[in-house]
């Protein structure tokens, strides 16, 4: 491309940034959200902030889920970071949630949200959009580009050890936002390479299947079976009541090593030919293993026990680096301020390309400069706003709301979606002022989201904590940390100078240059 | 670097740039996924579980792909590139094909 | 024991990283501007400052094994790295 390598890579580096910094920015958002999903999620249902169980019998799980009469159930077992049963129930294909209380086995209210799991975290690694996977191209393509961004960053950074402490804030803004992106470039370093190229590994059925086809070329068996795990058999057509749940988790926790299990399946409900799949708990371990033992469903007997070599062990490490399922306080609040610090360097790294081409491109009388800053805007200060009207809307919607044939958990992805355009179409209108508004919108969008918790549900952050609901209290606490900082950022930038910009209607003509 | 010069003039234009982009991204997954391919039958054949071998293949297919993604972007002569990268993946691809097509093979 | 391992594991990441960020001529003047920097003594304060990190991965390995240790110590040195470079920038206005 250019006739040195670190000209090239900065051609690289300055054109993936401009063309996927705002995808980037949604993806690490929504992926830092997820770190702590569980939290989230109890914090939008405020039924399911229980006590946690002393003890829990699946059995009596076990009659609430077969009462429902589906062949197909499974159940998502209590964790120190959820308190509930989330089950689920598959009739002809379709799936339909239900929660239950682990101290009784009753079922709890529908939450009536998709809470942080259902949307965040799909929003995540796919963005919710399904349709031929689009939306895991769109990611995976996007991760590539980080990776190559890290070692593209490190090609160009020109002083990368004598300016490793170097964090200069002052008047000169484009210096701040440089030092700031290269300091949280060099930091998030490695974090950011593994997670980016763990993200892909995890899925590495869906990016690279014509390496696995072409080693399971026949039909009958497949790659993703002998990797994750996978048992199957066909119903008897004969009716037999199923065994007791217990007593296969004691056998499939003796098999681990002392292990629980997580994850619950029952296929063939209610069949002579029923089977009983358990998941290995990832409390203790890095690895996402995907240890499975599955079990005769009337008798108990043992089935199949799924366990893994080498390779496929090691995908499976790599793959909980990722997902960081384990129980690691330190390590997750870690895992939080590194996906932070990465929507840091992502956000200014696209401001620093404005800066330093705002004026340029105006006396050039480019159209594309309008159209990045607002992309910039709304991608970023947007996609938090729009994020905190999605938890404004599940704290203020009434529990039966329904409009326009949208149910509340469909209204509150509404709210999300309607705020985050709007954010957009701000910046494109407005451009002068809309760094500050944005601020200020997410300022006043922690402090009501804060506020409708403690009034419609009582647990303000003290209360919360003082029951032991640390989840409900942290995702206060850290609101109004966000809050204060996006006032101070609001402050200091409606304190400025309104600068030109490209594209606003009220700019005057600059003199030629 | 009077070479580099000589070859594309120190210009790059538009075309030129989404040849490059061509070759660095579909031209270079092509490429990828024979590497990869070759890599698990090769290691399929020589005893390793199939499971086993799609997945270490599968896995060091990222950081070839970067690789190869950073060298395309970089390369003095877009032919050359395309070269490497076109041709690469039809011999890549093909061998993995006949190697897993060819009797002996644990598939 | 876990809690008072990871604060001592904080600490020599903070220190590893004052020391190492010290030895740089500009960031000692910047916190000790009344005393010259001592430049033949600079190497002096790398290995103070890397051996604080090393002692820090000994820390986090035995606090969690070597898998939740190696991902502990890396993503706390980058913790540590950010508190010294906020000190320092704090310092500087």
């Amino acid at each position: 491309m250019s006739e040195t390598f670190p000209a090239s890579m900065h051609w690289l580096h300055t054109w993936t940034g401009v063309i996927i910094g705002a995808l980037l920015f949604a993806i690490f958002w929504m992926g830092t959200l997820s770190v702590f999903d569980r939290e989230i999620d109890r914090w939008m249902m405020p039924a399911t902030r229980l006590a946690p169980a002393a003890t829990v019998s699946l059995d009596a799980m076990a009659k609430t889920m077969t009462q429902t009469g589906a062949a197909e159930w499974g159940m998502q077992l209590p964790t120190d970071r959820t308190p509930i049963v989330s089950g689920y129930t598959v009739t002809d294909g379709t799936y339909a949630f239900l929660n239950l209380d682990p101290a009784t086995g009753k079922p709890l209210h529908d939450p009536a949200t998709r809470g942080a799991t259902d949307f965040f975290f799909p929003f995540h690694y796919s963005l919710l959009i399904d349709q031929w996977q689009i939306g895991k191209w769109l990611i995976g393509l996007a991760a590539i580009a980080m990776m190559a961004l890290c070692v593209s960053g490190v090609v160009i950074h020109r002083r990368i050890f004598a300016d490793f402490f170097t964090l200069r804030i002052g008047r000169k803004t484009s210096r701040t936002t440089l030092d700031l992106h290269n300091v949280a470039g060099v930091l998030g370093l490695p974090f950011n390479f593994m997670i980016a190229l763990s993200g892909l590994v995890f899925f590495i059925a869906v990016y690279v299947p014509g390496i696995q086809s072409v080693v399971y070329p026949a039909a009958g068996s497949s790659f993703t079976q002998d990797a994750f795990g996978g048992f199957d058999r066909d119903a008897a057509g004969e009716a037999r009541a199923l065994g007791s749940l217990d007593a296969m988790a004691r056998e499939a926790s003796r098999r681990w090593g002392g292990d629980t299990a997580r994850i619950v399946r029952v296929t063939h409900s209610g069949d002579a030919a029923a089977y009983v799949s358990f998941d290995r708990s990832l409390a203790r371990r890095v690895s996402m293993t995907s240890d499975a033992v599955i079990f005769d469903g009337p008798t108990g007997r043992l089935l199949h026990e799924h366990r893994t070599g080498p390779m496929m062990t090691t995908q499976r490490f790599i793959s909980g680096m990722h997902f960081a399922q384990f129980r690691h306080w330190p390590l997750r609040w870690l895992y939080f301020a590194s996906g932070l610090l990465g929507c840091v360097l992502i956000a200014t790294g696209s401001l620093f390309w404005l800066q330093s081409r705002t004026k340029r491109h105006m006396n050039e009388g480019a159209v594309g400069m309008p159209l990045v800053r607002a992309i910039t805007i709304g991608a970023t200060t947007g996609m938090i706003a729009a994020t905190l009207a999605y938890l404004i809307a599940n704290r203020l919607l009434p529990a039966d709301a329904a409009a326009l044939g949208q149910s509340r958990a469909q209204l509150e992805i509404w709210a999300f979606f309607i705020v985050w355009i709007a954010s957009f179409a701000h910046a494109a209108l407005l451009p002068r002022r809309a760094w500050a508004v944005q601020c200020w919108a997410i300022a006043a969008g922690a402090l009501t989201a804060v506020a409708s918790n403690a009034v419609t549900t009582g647990d303000h952050p003290l209360h919360a904590a003082l029951r032991g609901q640390w989840g409900v209290a942290g995702m206060d606490l850290v609101m109004l940390a966000g809050g204060s900082v996006a006032a101070i950022a609001a402050m200091r930038l409606w304190q400025r100078k309104p600068r030109l910009v490209a594209g606003d209607p009220a700019a005057p003509a600059l003199p030629a240059a | 670097m009077a070479r580099r010069a000589a070859t594309n003039g120190g210009r790059n234009t538009a075309v030129d740039i989404v040849s490059r982009c061509l070759a660095a991204l579909p031209g270079n997954y092509a490429l990828t996924i024979g590497i990869g391919s070759l890599l698990a039958v090769a290691l399929a054949d020589a005893g390793m579980a199939r499971v086993e071998a799609a997945a270490l293949a599968s896995m060091l297919a990222f950081p070839v792909f970067l690789i190869v993604l950073l060298w395309a972007v970089h390369a003095a002569r877009l032919l050359r590139a395309w070269i490497v990268i076109g041709g690469g993946a039809v011999l890549t691809n093909a061998a993995a094909a006949w190697l897993a097509a060819s009797p002996g093979t644990a598939g | 024991m876990a809690t008072s391992l990871l604060i001592a594991l904080l600490g020599c990441v903070y220190g590893g990283f004052a020391l190492l960020a010290l030895s740089q001529s500009r960031n000692w003047t910047l916190v000790l501007p009344g005393r010259p920097y001592p430049a033949a003594r600079a190497g002096l304060l790398k290995a103070g400052g890397w051996a604080l990190l090393a002692t820090a991965l000994i820390i986090a390995l035995v606090r969690d094994g070597p898998a939740f240790g190696l991902m502990l110590w890396v993503l706390m040195l980058a913790a540590g790295a950010a508190l010294v470079i906020a000190t320092l920038s704090v310092r500087r206005r």
